[in-house]
């Protein structure tokens, strides 16, 4: 009679705990950086090294890393990042894909709406918002951290 | 005279006829015109030949033809063909009728191959390697093309869709490392 006492409280607990998990909206963590492309000549910023190649074939002199962010943002919801000039990247998680993907809608308003499927550590590069008084225009490197 | 008459026997029909050699068929005629009693055999044996001939042909015409081929063709077994024979068949004019389109598969292939091959190989250079699609606003492709690589296949990131605002233009760039680039300028 314990037994079965104890076999109903774990089927109950399962039957609270599960449907509790399930429901939890998945959430991507998403890396943003935040570079400044000129053609005017100037010092190549070490810390955007590693997004040389992806700028190799754009016609810019030098870069710079203006900031990086690293956000969390839950399924069917949306995320601001202020960029530099003026602009901002809406990043909006639409979409939990299988195989830990994750669809993301990123838009910077006046300029570009897109979406992109992206799975763990895989990145797309938003270029070509200008800055004002001609200080170059930037590039945004997207990569999807983890989706939990 | 009697056995010159019963020798030439045979030869008299077929002069009758007109089927001896000229050296026999002179020598039928100088027989009868020596011998009256031959010539009147020859003209009876004429006289028969003659009335057999139209005999048959009366009953010839009083027989209804019509539809005898049919019948006839209509008691044939259908015609059989082997497998192997209609095989061969087809295979033969597979290469007859479409030997152009052969070539031109032939051609193409060749040519994907050799555009693929040093993208596959990594012979051609960084700068090369990107493709570059011009989106004019709507998401949809314009007919530009920076270089003809096509996109790698890279299932790390995928643009589902593009738009753009106002006076911008965007390009759509795949490079070979694999990075996705979605640049936007505007429109001079």
């Amino acid at each position: 009679m314990t037994q079965l006492l104890r076999l109903f409280a774990a089927v109950s607990l399962l039957a609270v705990i599960l449907p509790a998990q399930a429901l939890a909206a998945p959430k991507a963590t998403v890396a943003i950086d935040i570079v400044q492309a000129s053609k005017e000549p100037g010092e190549n910023d070490p810390r955007v090294a590693k997004f040389r190649s992806q700028f190799a074939d754009f016609n810019y002199k030098s870069f710079k890393l203006v900031a990086s962010r690293l956000i969390t943002v839950d399924e069917k919801k949306a995320t601001t990042v202020d960029l530099a000039g003026g602009h901002k990247l809406n990043v909006t998680f639409t979409k939990a894909e299988p195989n830990g993907r994750a669809r993301l809608k990123l838009s910077v308003p006046g300029v570009l709406d897109t979406t992109v499927s992206l799975k763990r550590d895989g990145s797309v590069l938003v270029g070509g918002p200008a800055l004002p008084s001609g200080n170059g225009v930037l590039f945004i490197p997207v990569t999807l951290v983890e989706v939990k | 005279m009697t056995n010159e008459r019963e020798e030439i026997g045979p030869l008299l029909s077929a002069y009758g006829d007109g089927e001896l050699s000229p050296v026999e068929q002179r020598r039928i005629e100088a027989l009868l015109a020596a011998d009256p009693e031959l010539a009147q055999r020859l003209d009876d044996q004429l006289a028969l030949s003659s009335a057999l001939v139209k005999s048959l042909d009366a009953e010839v015409d009083e027989i209804d033809f019509s539809g005898f081929a049919d019948e006839v063709m209509a008691k044939l077994p259908p015609p059989t063909v082997s497998l192997a024979s209609r095989i061969r068949t087809f295979f033969e004019n597979a290469f007859e009728f479409r030997k152009l389109q052969v070539a031109l598969g032939a051609a193409t292939v060749a040519a994907v191959a050799v555009v693929t091959v040093p993208y596959l190989r990594g012979d051609v250079g960084e700068g090369d390697r990107i493709a570059a699609l011009v989106m004019n606003g709507q998401g949809q492709e314009a007919d530009r093309t920076a270089s003809a690589a096509p996109p790698a296949l890279d299932p790390s990131a995928s643009v589902l869709s593009v738009e753009t605002a106002g006076d911008y233009e965007t390009m759509l760039f795949k490079t070979s490392a694999g990075t996705t680039i979605i640049y936007v300028r505007e429109v001079q």
